[in-house]
């Protein structure tokens, strides 16, 4: 394990249990300000699961957890209501999670600003995700309210030009001193440490 | 606007929009009581001495009608995880959400009552003791209702359960609550109507935040 004096998470022999399946055991990363994690693996080796254990959701069977810092946390489901305007939504999370930053800018950048009042539930699946990820853009940075970002695939049901939008977010947040942890399947565009679940002898 | 208003008024903005809105667990309500007089006859002194009772029990039923989704949209669309992380105890949330739901489902059963209870004959001097033991009795039935909905929420068809649970729970609230609703405005009934309010006011938030912890994992 490396170690640093910048470290703000930092998680040693993780293992997690789903009913009588060992999803994985032995998991061991750390990460400072400014890096980036991406787990790969194929399906049902428990990369949601890990990410569901590093934001409190889901109980670890073994193994520790620290970090400095609050996390902020994409799932597969959008957490968006239909009745509500794609402003109202993102208005609402970014209150209760206490996020700085323009509301506006950040429908515009993932290019929903010409759609602010229109309700979510007419959303194409591509624009609910761009939805969620304008949340992000409000806890951008180190210094941010959130700065662990921890993302199940954040790519899902992006087009070619939101996954660059999606690149440029994450690149901006880790040049900003954030962290992030992705599942992914596909990659992203940028520079990451990998964390390989479903092999012996994980770890990075 | 701090985190716990705008939790409150996403939560009636919500239940404003949803089909019907409010006005669902009104007709409800109105239906339920109108029902009883067809039910056990024109006889207005027997109405008029189970009127407080019976409104009572419309309005626990009517209550019981919109707890069901009180955590299960939410969980249903990944709001309760991001919920669970967010800087706000999950214990004032549910505070948050019980009191919208409280405002938008009982309120406007209350506003109705001096209508409504006019269908069950009920004498004029009652009305008033009867408001007051709504207004103090109702905010437990969204508080205990709170726990059955946080027990239930991962449970497919978990409103049938949620009433099995949250109904017997109901029965002090509705013995203090018609005995109040028909006597003193400060007498004993009244008052183990408010203890009732204030132990549920105390106790629902950490057992229904307990529960949805247990639920998303």
């Amino acid at each position: 394990m490396r170690h640093r004096v910048t470290t703000i998470l930092e998680v040693s022999d993780l293992a997690c249990q789903r009913g009588t399946r060992r999803l994985f055991e032995g998991v061991s990363f750390a990460l400072g300000r400014g890096e980036a994690l991406v787990i790969t693996g194929p399906n049902g080796t428990g990369k949601s699961s890990l990410l569901r254990i590093l934001a409190g959701l889901l109980e670890e069977e073994d193994g520790e957890i620290s970090h400095d810092d609050e996390m902020l946390y994409l799932g597969h489901l959008d957490a968006l209501k239909p009745q509500m305007s794609v402003m109202e939504n993102l208005r609402f999370w970014v209150s209760l999670f206490g996020g700085t930053g323009d509301l506006d800018a950040a429908l515009e950048r993932f290019g929903l600003g010409h759609i602010r009042d229109l309700t979510a539930g007419v959303l194409s699946a591509g624009q609910r995700r761009r939805l969620t990820l304008a949340r992000f853009c409000c806890f951008l940075g180190g210094d941010s309210a959130r700065p662990i970002w921890l993302m199940d695939e954040p790519d899902s049901a992006l087009d070619d030009a939101g996954r660059a939008l999606l690149d440029d977010l994450l690149k901006e947040h880790l040049s900003l001193g954030g962290v992030v942890l992705a599942a992914t399947h596909r990659g992203l565009g940028i520079e990451a440490g990998e964390l390989k679940l479903g092999e012996v002898g994980m770890g990075a | 606007m701090s985190a716990f208003w705008s939790l409150v008024m996403r939560d009636i903005k919500l239940a404003g929009r949803l089909g019907g809105g409010p006005f669902v667990g009104l007709g409800f309500f109105i239906i339920v009581v109108t029902m009883v007089p067809f039910g056990v006859g024109a006889d207005l002194p027997l109405l008029s001495r189970i009127g407080p009772g019976v409104l009572w029990v419309a309005v626990l039923l009517a209550t019981l009608l919109s707890l069901d989704r009180l955590f299960q949209a939410d969980f249903e669309d990944g709001s309760l995880d991001l919920f669970l992380m967010s800087p706000l105890p999950v214990e004032m949330q549910v505070l948050a959400k019980c009191l919208a739901h409280w405002i938008t489902n009982t309120v406007p059963l209350i506003i109705a009552m001096p209508a409504v209870a006019f269908l069950v004959n009920l004498e004029t001097g009652i009305l008033g003791p009867l408001l007051v033991s709504l207004l103090v009795g109702t905010p437990s039935l969204s508080l205990i209702g709170a726990l059955g909905a946080a027990l239930t929420v991962g449970v497919r068809r978990g409103g049938l359960v949620l009433s099995l649970i949250v109904l017997p729970l109901y029965v002090p609230a509705l013995i203090f609550g018609a005995a109040a609703g028909s006597g003193d405005l400060m007498g004993t009934p009244m008052l183990f109507l408010g203890a009732f309010s204030l132990a549920s006011l105390a106790l629902a938030p950490f057992a229904a935040a307990a529960a949805l912890r247990i639920s998303v994992s």
